[in-house]
């Protein structure tokens, strides 16, 4: 119970950073947060059934669920190319706006 | 100002209490984990597709075309993101290039360091890549590393010279990181196409009568190799656009 509600904690931190962060940068982190959050959480349901890394030939023992572990590969993938396309975007409206304000740009947008 | 920080608190508590409710449920509900699945991969995983590490067995093996679908997800966002960094755009205001900011960076530490761990982590990059089928690691993960010793390279050159000689000569300039990463995700295309499986499998029983033994988890091997080069291609391209190496 203890490492689910450390879990909660961690997504709550990404979404908070997200919601009330107004520096682009800072929010991307917090996205990546989230994602971790829900990462850890589906390795974490697949291990409640083993203790062993899911492969074969090795010590003897019950191992973990290798669904979920495939399944967060492929959400990890994603993660990063949504951390990457955010801090891009980032980088290109710091080089035209001169700022990473969230409430600034959308001030400075408005007015274009 | 002051008000709008309020405001600002306000809202993230609010949003705090909203979600901590809805999440919470779903977070910790302690269900039992269905075993059907595990079971079942620890009968006929290795079999079926010859890789002893269940994870690259099932996103290789049993569902490589969905494989195929998560790299084009990754091939679209490093082509919006090195679309969006080497686009030409007025820089206005406080924004100047960031690679002038980056300079002090390199110092001699630096520079020695990362040049000569890079070969290393290269090494490593291709270890991980190479047997994701049979230890923890793949395409992804190697592919990863890979990429970080092409930036060691990067950021290992004297004085800051990104791409000092012509970048489509070298080997980690950006111009033959991109060809790698085009002939890899052809390579990728390839491989997960239904009908490859197939016609690699009828080929490796002629070969195994002819008394050539191929083994099972080729296919495999293949595939992360072409997964890991597209990925430390792709993720250096972009490193290296960012570093700013198009700047020369």
């Amino acid at each position: 119970m203890i490492a689910r509600s450390l879990i909660l904690c961690l997504f709550i931190t990404g979404l908070v950073g997200l919601t009330t962060r107004r520096n682009l940068v800072k929010k991307a982190y917090a996205l990546s947060i989230m994602n971790s959050a829900v990462v850890l959480l589906f390795v974490l349901e697949g291990s409640g059934i083993g203790d062993k890394a899911p492969l074969l030939g090795g010590s003897p023992g019950v191992f973990v669920d290798p669904v979920p572990q495939a399944l967060m590969l492929t959400a990890i993938v994603v993660g990063v190319c949504v951390s990457a396309l955010a801090l891009t975007i980032a980088y290109r409206l710091h080089r035209i706006y001169g700022t990473l304000d969230a409430d600034e740009l959308k001030r400075l947008v408005g007015h274009e | 100002m002051t008000g709008r920080r309020t405001m600002n608190a306000l809202g993230g508590a609010i949003a705090a209490v909203l979600s901590l409710a809805a999440v919470a449920p779903i977070v910790l509900a302690d269900a039992p984990w269905p075993r059907a699945a595990r079971d079942l991969l620890a009968t006929a995983g290795l079999e079926d597709t010859g890789a002893s590490n269940l994870v690259s067995a099932i996103y290789l093996g049993y569902r490589a075309f969905d494989t195929l679908g998560e790299t084009i997800v990754l091939l679209a966002a490093l082509a919006g993101s090195v679309s969006l960094i080497v686009a030409e755009g007025s820089s206005r205001g406080a924004g100047k290039n960031l690679a002038d900011k980056a300079k002090p960076l390199h110092t001699e530490i630096v520079n020695v360091i990362a040049g000569k761990l890079a070969p290393i982590v290269l090494l490593f990059g291709a270890y991980v890549m190479l047997y994701g089928h049979s230890s923890p690691g793949g395409g992804f993960q190697g592919g990863v590393v890979l990429a970080s010793g092409i930036i060691f390279i990067a950021i290992g050159r004297r004085s800051g010279g990104l791409g000092r000689i012509d970048p489509s000569l070298t080997a980690f300039g950006h111009a033959s990181l991109a060809r790698i990463e085009a002939a890899a995700f052809s390579g990728i295309l390839l491989l997960s196409f239904p009908g490859v499986g197939r016609a690699v499998e009828a080929f490796r029983v002629a070969a195994w009568n002819r008394g050539l033994g191929i083994p099972a988890v080729s296919t495999i091997i293949a595939l992360n190799v072409a997964i890991g080069l597209k990925v430390g291609a792709g993720v250096a391209l972009m490193c290296v656009l960012m570093l700013g190496g198009n700047d020369e």
